[in-house]
């Protein structure tokens, strides 16, 4: 059987006797051995007492609350703003670990980058025969409206978010990449803030690689794909408003970059240009960072009922006068499907090797995939291909016999809405639970900009899934963060 | 600066001078009601109040006027528009949809209050205490417009001071419009300390952050002719209505550009300064004076709802 994305390796690590499931990579602590970035986090652990923990966690809770990061829930009508839980027991990687996944990942972005701008223009690819005419134009996310669109540089994704899971030391695994609107990057951000002013003297301790510079190296990208290099672009940030859960990062890097945070009732179309209505004189944008989704961008072009764009946007951006960061159309090169197509997107526009591998995945499109993903639905897990947020997946292993059947008819109705992946025994970092300090499951998402060059700060975001034994990370299942250190070479030497 | 920001800004401005002018409001009614003078007659400070802030009719209709009840509904309800908590809320949801040109400290200088409010409710009121709640709630208007004054001086303050000058305009004029009826009949005879009438001024000045001016500028036997002067035209006071209504026509003018200000929004405040410029000598037709002040007030406040919208 074959599967895109395989790569050479699938790793079967050992498995527990009691679960049957495969045992996680505790990333603090191999065997006796402890891993050489831990050192010093391991010192501090041991004389830090579960008061002083607790203070710790309630101190973060506290200043979250004060700083207003929190969100607002769907449905709830109390008008309740919620906190997504932080982990105040940091994630660290040493310089040669995070090397591996920046790499990984600006590679990955500049082979998606090249994919997009190919398949919206020349599709040098499909000519080439090296990825299937209808996995791309078959795919309903593939976007008519940006078919001949040339961004400058042509760069589409220009922020982009990499999930990752580690399994062993050196093997990374690639779960999705997110080329849309990818969201958490404040939290990466406040992470860090919120334990320097906690916990300082872990600082002190050791030399941990700052990520303050992200908003700036966010503006630096924005200003390197203007329309128009001649002049000192106007940018602004288009948020949904203040109801969406992003919200606050939508303000915080508005605020961080200096530049505006606008809605769509804030912005029209004229001559050619997207105008600002100010409180003097309207003032035309020249890149628009935008968090919401293409369908809401225009409604001459997506969704008519749509009041949160901006009618003639796109009209604006084919005449060349505005860039869309991220670009429409994008969808079509992060989804479940495509996914699978990425290492060989990395080889043809790359020349390369992929650094990072993909999971292994079968198409429930395929019908010798399919058979195999029925027979084995207890060891997989199963995602819709258009899902996120961890809604709509099985997770095989935890799932009950009636939670199978259920689900396999789901696929049954609809194969090709489905694919399978192996569950990964994703990796553990110690955390601060109910109990004391534990290992949870956890994932990391780089953010990585793309402008002139493609770049990353030397941090991620960590994401947790803080009940035992579970592998859903995501905040909207019970999920939280940990602030992620990269350290200095001279730290791991 | 995005117009509908400026619109937050004013908004967020008057929400926060409301905000301080209510917990003023009921800390002085509070005071006034725990005198000798007032002993077994409450009910009429706190139906004041509550005229004060447009909350009579929905008060009375639905809860009895029973000692600290009208306190507890204008501190903390959670469904009318007039309470503290519900001006602090909405001065916090203007400020986070401007967040992004606040200063850090002046976020979270608002945030924390409506934080630290949603805990007072009317069951531990009493237990926290009505002055106690009143003197927090003031301390921390103070200290976000302390904050505030860290902003860079450009559009943005200017229109968060345009909706405070205007907020305490309209203020000034329903507290006159309620207190001076009745038995607080402006007359050239000051009344004697201890009467009911010296401490309906009393709690006019203080609910209007005035009497400690008053006192240093004048004594603490309060003259009726020089408290009403204060309040209304007293040329260099924060708190006088001439000189809000002053600040007002001068932000509007500040603001360059198509500002979408209506013009008669201009014309009202320059004829309420005209109007307060040329106060009577008191004892002459005073009481048509303030009757005309009333209307020309209330003219302002209809053209300034359309101020930035």
């Amino acid at each position: 059987m074959h599967h895109y994305g395989m790569g050479t390796v699938l790793m079967t690590p050992p498995t527990t006797a009691r679960t049957g499931r495969p045992t996680a990579y505790n990333e603090m602590r191999l065997g006796d051995d402890l891993s050489p970035a831990y050192g010093h986090l391991d010192e501090w652990l041991r004389h830090a007492s579960g008061d002083r923990l607790e203070n710790l966690r309630r101190g973060a809770a506290a200043r979250f609350h004060e700083r207003g990061i929190t969100f607002a829930v769907y449905g709830d009508t109390s008008g309740a703003e919620r906190l997504i839980p932080f982990d105040v027991i940091p994630r660290v990687l040493g310089h040669g670990e995070w090397d591996l996944v920046k790499r990984g990942s600006i590679q990955r972005v500049k082979a998606l980058n090249a994919f997009l701008d190919d398949i919206y223009n020349d599709q040098e690819i499909l000519k080439a025969g090296r990825i299937p005419r209808e996995a791309v134009e078959g795919n309903e996310l593939f976007c008519a409206q940006a078919k001949g669109l040339r961004p400058a540089g042509g760069i589409h994704s220009h922020i982009s978010g990499v999930d990752l899971v580690r399994v062993a030391p050196d093997q990374w695994y690639v779960l999705e990449d997110n080329l849309r609107t990818p969201s958490g990057v404040s939290y990466m951000l406040e992470n860090r803030a919120t334990m320097q002013r906690l916990a300082p003297e872990l600082f002190r301790a050791q030399s941990v690689l700052p990520v303050d510079q992200y908003p700036s190296l966010l503006l630096q990208t924005m200003r390197e794909v203007a329309p128009h290099a001649d002049s000192e672009p106007t940018i602004a940030v288009l948020t949904p408003g203040a109801a969406n859960s992003a919200y606050f990062e939508h303000c915080y890097l508005a605020s961080r970059m200096g530049v505006e945070l606008v809605e769509g009732r804030d912005l029209f179309c004229d001559k050619g240009r997207l105008w600002m209505k100010n409180l003097g004189a309207p003032k035309a944008i020249d890149v628009l960072y935008r968090r919401i989704d293409d369908d809401f961008l225009d409604p001459a072009e997506f969704r008519p009922d749509s009041a949160l764009g901006v009618r003639g946007l796109m009209e604006v951006v084919r005449q060349g006068n505005l860039t869309l960061a991220n670009a429409v159309g994008n969808g079509v090169a992060d989804d479940k499907a495509t996914y699978l197509l990425v290492p060989e997107m990395i080889k043809f526009y790359l020349g390369e090797e992929p650094i990072l591998s993909n999971v292994p995945t079968y198409r429930c499109s395929v019908p010798s995939e399919l058979s195999y993903v029925l027979d084995h639905l207890h060891e997989l897990v199963v995602k819709e291909v258009h899902g996120s947020g961890g809604y709509g997946m099985l997770v095989g292993p935890t799932s009950t016999t009636a939670e199978r059947l259920k689900y396999r008819d789901r696929v049954l109705d609809d194969p090709s809405n489905f694919i399978a992946q192996p569950t990964l025994a994703l990796s553990t970092c110690p955390t601060f639970v109910a109990q004391g300090i534990a290992p949870r499951h956890v994932d990391l998402r780089p953010y990585v900009l793309a402008g002139k060059e493609v770049r990353l700060v030397p941090g991620a975001l960590t994401r947790v899934a803080l009940k035992e034994g579970s592998l859903v990370v995501n905040s909207s299942q019970g999920g939280g963060t940990k602030d992620t250190w990269v350290l200095a070479d001279e730290e791991i030497a | 600066m995005l117009l509908r920001l400026a619109g937050n800004a004013l908004w967020l401005g008057r929400y926060l001078e409301r905000s301080e002018n209510l917990a003023r409001l009921v800390g002085a009614v509070q005071g006034m009601t725990l005198t000798p003078e007032y002993r077994g007659r409450v009910e009429g400070p706190w139906l004041d109040a509550l005229a004060v802030v447009g909350g009579l009719k929905e008060f009375t209709a639905h809860h009895p006027l029973e000692p600290d009840s009208a306190a507890a509904w204008l501190l903390t309800d959670r469904t009318h528009y007039s309470s503290l908590f519900s001006n602090i809320r909405a001065a916090r949801d203007n400020a986070r949809t401007a967040r992004h040109l606040l200063t850090d400290e002046l976020w979270e200088a608002i945030n924390g209050t409506w934080l630290e409010i949603q805990n007072i409710d009317a069951t531990n009121l009493p237990d926290r205490g009505i002055a106690v709640t009143c003197a927090w709630a003031v301390g921390r208007c103070q200290q976000i417009r302390g904050a505030a004054d860290d902003l860079l001086r450009d559009t943005l303050p200017q229109v968060i001071l345009l909706g405070q000058s205007l907020e305490r305009s309209d203020y000034v004029s329903r507290l006159l419009s309620v207190f001076l009826r009745g038995d607080m009949a402006v007359t050239t005879t000051p009344p004697e300390p201890g009467t009911i009438a010296h401490r309906r001024w009393e709690t006019l000045l203080e609910a209007g952050a005035l009497l400690e001016t008053y006192r240093r500028s004048h004594t603490a036997h309060i003259d009726p002719v020089q408290a009403l002067t204060l309040v209304l035209a007293h040329p260099t006071s924060p708190r006088s209505l001439v000189v809000n209504a002053r600040r007002t026509l001068s932000a509007l003018d500040g603001l360059s550009g198509p500002h979408h200000v209506p013009t008669a929004t201009q014309e009202a405040l320059q004829i309420l300064v005209d109007h307060l410029e040329s106060l009577p000598p008191f004892g002459a037709d005073l009481p048509g004076y303030l009757l005309k002040l009333g209307q020309l007030a209330d003219a302002v406040g209809l053209e300034a709802s359309k101020i930035l919208d």
